[in-house]
């Protein structure tokens, strides 16, 4: 009798161990699900506050700006490019840091652009992010270069024009200085003159194109674009590149068909044809960045001739 | 033999209460777990409408200093170059250029008017005509609008002329 009694108890007991523990694993399973998700959207909402940021900071015609955007906590952005359709595609994920857990949590969905081009590191990390927006005209407006960084910069002996960029910029955590020991320790150093920096820069001809060499890799440069150069890593300055000489490549299409209109308007600009091989160009690989500007150079000259000029 | 089916049944009776029970705190639970589920889901969807609504209405305002929409003839950020704008209606490389959640983009000629509808712009009317569509998905979108003045060259010799109109940007509604 005393065993069958033993026997009961324990079923019971074992029957509800049983039940409970699998409505613990099922809570415990369900909640860590919740906070996973729910991390998830956090970073993916951030990434997509950080992506409508980027709007206001483009530019108008030709003005150039430079901002300093503070966050609420030590963030991580992964810049990526892809250069592949119609535009290529810019992505920003964002990883928060949140103080529990994993330091760096998984980042976010990612936020995409067609038309975005932002310059950095691949990871840029910091409680403060630093921007400048400078147009860029190949010869008319192709988009704005957007430069983000979190590193200080020291310039040694820049040109004129580019010290002149720096200083109506403002530009936090950018240096100008004479000679590289008089630079601030720690700083990443960008050279014009052929010694030996961090970064060095290698004009060529009048001044608006040249090469910029960095991490043992060479990168062509035309105006504008020798800060997303030397701000960027030179894998997704390639690729922000391309989408640059894409985005142009579509403007020269529509800067022909606008020159078919004045010209049954009866004013003839004769540029449809210098427009067409300028889209060519833009779009064939082997011309560099300073070969295209030469063409665009060229163009610029042309336009402004013309009493109804295109752009 | 009569005592041990008695006790027997009451262990039975023990186990269905408890099972019961248990049935009764798992329905609990999950409807507890679907109402949780579901304020969350709407208040995601509340976020990314107000992210989606603050995106339109920063693109509606820099929408006319992109390269694609910018009069370049005189410096002034808030014109459009309709001839321009023409010709990016046929496009179809830009259908996602401007976001996937942007769901119409149009500009209309507010004064004068060729009538009290606004009449679409086509080759063959341009430029009587008083919209383009550059975009327009044809589904659900809160739009958000900006006065712009619309130029293009017209005249002997030609000269620039501008009107009054609004750029329109549509974002869908999640």
């Amino acid at each position: 009798m005393e065993n069958q009694r033993g026997f009961e108890f324990s079923f019971t007991w074992l029957f509800v161990v049983l039940i409970g523990l699998a409505i613990l694993f099922i809570a415990l399973y369900v909640s860590s699900n919740l906070l996973e998700t729910s991390n998830v959207e956090y970073q993916t909402r951030t990434a997509a506050e950080l992506g409508a940021l980027l709007h206001p900071l483009e530019t108008s015609l030709a003005s150039q700006a430079s901002y300093t955007v503070a966050l609420p906590e030590e963030t991580r952005i992964y810049n990526r490019c892809y250069p592949d359709g119609a535009f290529g595609t810019q992505e920003i994920r964002t990883s928060v840091r949140s103080g529990l857990g994993n330091e760096w949590p998984r980042a976010g969905e990612p936020h995409s652009f067609s038309n975005k081009y932002l310059f950095s590191s691949e990871i840029i990390q910091g409680d403060k992010l630093h921007f400048f927006v400078l147009p860029l005209a190949m010869p008319y407006k192709v988009g704005d270069i957007i430069v983000m960084y979190d590193k200080s910069y020291c310039f040694v002996a820049p040109p004129r024009a580019m010290e002149e960029d720096i200083e109506s910029l403002g530009m936090e955590l950018v240096n100008v200085s004479a000679v590289k020991a008089s630079c601030p320790r720690g700083s990443v150093t960008v050279c014009f003159d052929g010694s030996r920096c961090d970064i060095n820069v290698q004009i060529k001809g009048d001044g608006s194109s040249g090469v910029v060499s960095k991490n043992r890799t060479s990168v062509s440069y035309y105006g504008s674009l020798v800060y997303g150069a030397i701000f960027s890593e030179p894998e997704l300055y390639d690729c922000q590149s391309t989408r640059l000489r894409k985005r142009a490549a579509h403007l020269a299409a529509l800067y022909e068909g606008k020159s078919s209109l004045l010209e049954s308007r009866g004013c003839s600009s004769g540029m449809e044809s210098d427009l067409r091989l300028y889209g060519a160009a833009l779009l064939d690989s082997r011309k560099t960045v300073s070969d295209i500007g030469t063409y665009s150079d060229s163009l610029r000259r042309t336009n402004d001739l013309l009493s109804c000029s295109l752009f | 033999m009569t005592c041990l089916a008695v006790r027997s049944s009451k262990g039975q009776m023990k186990m269905q209460q408890m099972a019961m029970v248990l049935v009764a705190f798992v329905i609990f639970f999950v409807l507890v777990g679907v109402f949780v589920l579901s304020v969350k889901l709407s208040s995601v969807r509340e976020s990314a409408g107000s992210a989606r609504e603050n995106e339109a209405r920063a693109l509606v305002h820099k929408l006319a200093s992109t390269p694609e929409f910018s009069w370049t003839y005189e410096d002034c950020s808030a014109c459009v170059d309709l001839d321009k704008l023409l010709l990016l209606k046929d496009q179809d490389a830009y259908r996602d250029f401007w976001g996937n959640s942007i769901g119409l983009i149009k500009v209309q000629r507010l004064y004068p008017t060729e009538g009290t509808e606004y009449l679409e712009c086509t080759s063959s009317n341009y430029p009587e005509c008083d919209q383009i569509t550059i975009y327009d998905k044809q589904e659900g979108y809160t739009a958000q609008n900006a006065f712009v003045a619309l130029c293009r060259l017209e005249g002997e010799p030609l000269e620039p002329r501008c009107q009054f109109g609004q750029l329109v940007a549509g974002v869908e509604i999640p």
